[in-house]
């Protein structure tokens, strides 16, 4: 154990107990100064890790444990020293009024009471705290500037936590606790002015669609507001795709109201930055630990900030006001990366679908090319194969009149050859049309010769050489020669009788 | 590596236009189709090859601001 540590702790501890007027174990136990005498804690982790030190402790004099343990705790030792040297000159009352400010600087705290009564002037915000319980009070003042970040109106009865550290006021030596911050207790309150504030600004359109910016494509300069500690910033640039993002970076705290002054700070830093748009992220949490996202200021800072602005706030049922007025709202860190990387991720697969576009088309000219060249190609091919066709047909025409010209010649042929034999016949058939007539004309000679005609009886008169027919190629007195069948005998004409 | 002033928001558009060109022609012009595809590979080269050294920066700029507020501080 460092016991030149220990005895300065100790040192600091009746200091303390002092000035608070309080018993020195009151500060800490024995045991915890020995553990910090001990373990030598560096940072708020290691220091909360040892028992007997909480939130409260700490609030009040973690800062302080740190710098001794770290031996640059000035203020503790100078004090110290300041008390411990044997004073020979009295402080005159304004040089101990300093030096007690600078010891209540060190009283730093939280604490939680009713308002009881307020008087709000020009730049500052006198008000008085009571205890709940035994009705102690503690003066308290605000400056304006803070008493409006803070977006809390105060009412008298209003129950509040006040983060602040104590102050004489030289001319009066009154002391009032001087609050940088203060915030409602109780969901209920906080409720109520979530739904007030909600209700105030939604009046005055800054959740309208049409004031939301879009977000731009390919962002590159990112601005991003979330808490160094925590998953969430772990989070977001894990899922953060590489697209040559440039991240400048705000630590805030993010939880509960004290978070405001940090969150607006941030927001001011980059409002004069070069960034493409804005980032504000943390995990989810109740309405209470979200205090600092439905701040107004802080809502008007996103409102009226230069850039689009994206906020991914985890949220239960009430949705952060911070959120609603951003332009772009999604409900995880996450979600905001996903937001970021869309334009990136549809960039990446539009070179793609353009490349093979583009080759497709380049193809498609290529061979509708080829096509025309294979088309006309084959149209000459067509045009010249035409003429050797027409010679090939007129050949094939020529052949065929030969061929049915040589038939011809041999029908021709065929014909005279047999003409002697039809001669032939027709002489025979005419000959024998000859016999048969001669033959039957012979017969009828036969039938019709007078002489036959003479044998049955009749007789033949002629006269002067012709054979009479009528009595008119006669007269009387006239010789004719008559011939019967064995003779004849001459004639003449007495008489003449016509019929 | 790819140009310094290389920028690919610019060079997309590019390379959309090309193809838009392409998609224009009812009959692409062998010639300056050769001219554009080589423009339009060039750019998608240029444009995966810029995707692909791209990694992000990480700023950090807290404490700057802290000095400049507690001087703002102090001087209420």
């Amino acid at each position: 154990m460092n016991s030149d540590l220990l005895q300065k702790l100790k040192d600091w501890r009746r200091n303390t107990a002092n000035l608070q007027g309080i018993e020195p174990f009151r500060v800490f136990a024995n045991k915890v100064l020995e553990n910090i005498a001990e373990l030598k804690p560096k940072n708020k982790e290691e220091l909360m890790a040892i028992k007997g030190i909480r939130d409260k402790k700490f609030a009040k004099y973690g800062e302080e444990i740190l710098a001794i343990v770290n031996g640059s705790s000035n203020s503790a030792e100078s004090s110290s020293d300041f008390l411990d040297t044997p004073v020979e000159k009295p402080f005159s009352v304004s040089t101990y009024i300093d030096f007690l400010n600078r010891q209540l600087a060190n009283c730093r705290a939280r604490i939680q009471g009713e308002i009881s009564s307020i008087d709000i002037k020009d730049r500052v915000i006198y008000f008085s705290l009571k205890d709940s319980d035994d009705a102690s009070v503690i003066n308290c003042l605000m400056w304006k500037r803070d008493y409006e970040l803070n977006g809390i109106e105060f009412e008298i009865g209003m129950e509040v936590i006040l983060e602040g550290a104590p102050d004489i006021y030289k001319p009066s030596g009154r002391l009032s606790f001087k609050a940088s911050m203060a915030e409602l207790v109780g969901e209920g309150a906080l409720k109520k002015a979530y739904d007030q504030l909600k209700k105030k600004l939604d009046a005055e359109g800054l959740f309208l669609e049409e004031r939301k910016r879009e977000i731009p494509d390919l962002p590159q300069k990112i601005g991003l507001i979330t808490s160094e500690t925590g998953a969430v910033i772990h989070d977001f640039l894990t899922n953060l795709g590489k697209y040559g993002f440039h991240i400048t970076f705000m630590d805030s705290r993010v939880e509960g109201h004290a978070a405001v002054r940090d969150l607006v700070s941030a927001i001011e830093y980059f409002s004069n930055q070069s960034i493409d748009v804005l980032v504000i992220i943390r995990g989810g949490g109740s309405l209470e630990s979200l205090q600092a996202f439905n701040n107004e200021t802080l809502v008007r800072k996103i409102a009226d900030f230069n850039k689009p602005v994206i906020c991914g706030i985890g949220h239960e049922k009430d949705v952060p006001l911070a959120s609603l007025v951003a332009d772009r709202m999604v409900s995880t860190p996450t979600a905001v990366t996903h937001v970021l990387n869309k334009s990136w991720q549809e960039a990446v697969q539009q070179i793609e679908l353009n490349k093979e576009r583009l080759f497709g088309y380049f193809e498609d000219a290529i061979s509708n090319n080829r096509n025309t060249l294979d088309n006309s190609f084959h149209t000459i091919e067509e045009a010249f194969g035409s003429i050797f066709e027409n010679f090939r047909q007129a050949k094939e025409s020529l052949k065929r009149s030969f061929i049915s010209l040589s038939l011809r010649i041999s029908e021709i042929k065929r014909g005279v050859s047999q003409y002697p034999n039809i001669f032939i016949a027709s002489m025979v058939r005419a000959l024998s049309q000859i016999k048969q007539k001669i033959l039957s004309t012979e017969r009828l000679m036969l039938t019709y010769s007078p002489e036959k005609q003479l044998k049955l009886g009749y007789s033949i008169v002629r006269s002067c050489g012709a054979i009479v027919k009528k009595v008119s190629q006669l007269h009387i007195g006239q010789s004719v020669d008559i011939v019967v069948a064995d003779g004849s005998f001459e004639s003449e004409v007495k008489n003449i009788h016509k019929k | 590596m790819v140009d310094k002033k290389f920028n690919l928001k610019e060079s997309l558009r590019k390379l959309n236009e090309i193809v838009n060109w392409f998609e224009k022609q009812e009959e692409v012009d062998i010639e300056i189709g050769l001219e554009k595809i080589k423009e339009g590979a060039k750019l998608v080269k240029d444009c995966k090859t810029r995707l692909s050294e791209v990694e992000n920066e990480f700023e950090k700029v807290r404490e700057e601001l802290k000095e400049e507020s507690e001087e703002k501080e102090e001087n209420w």
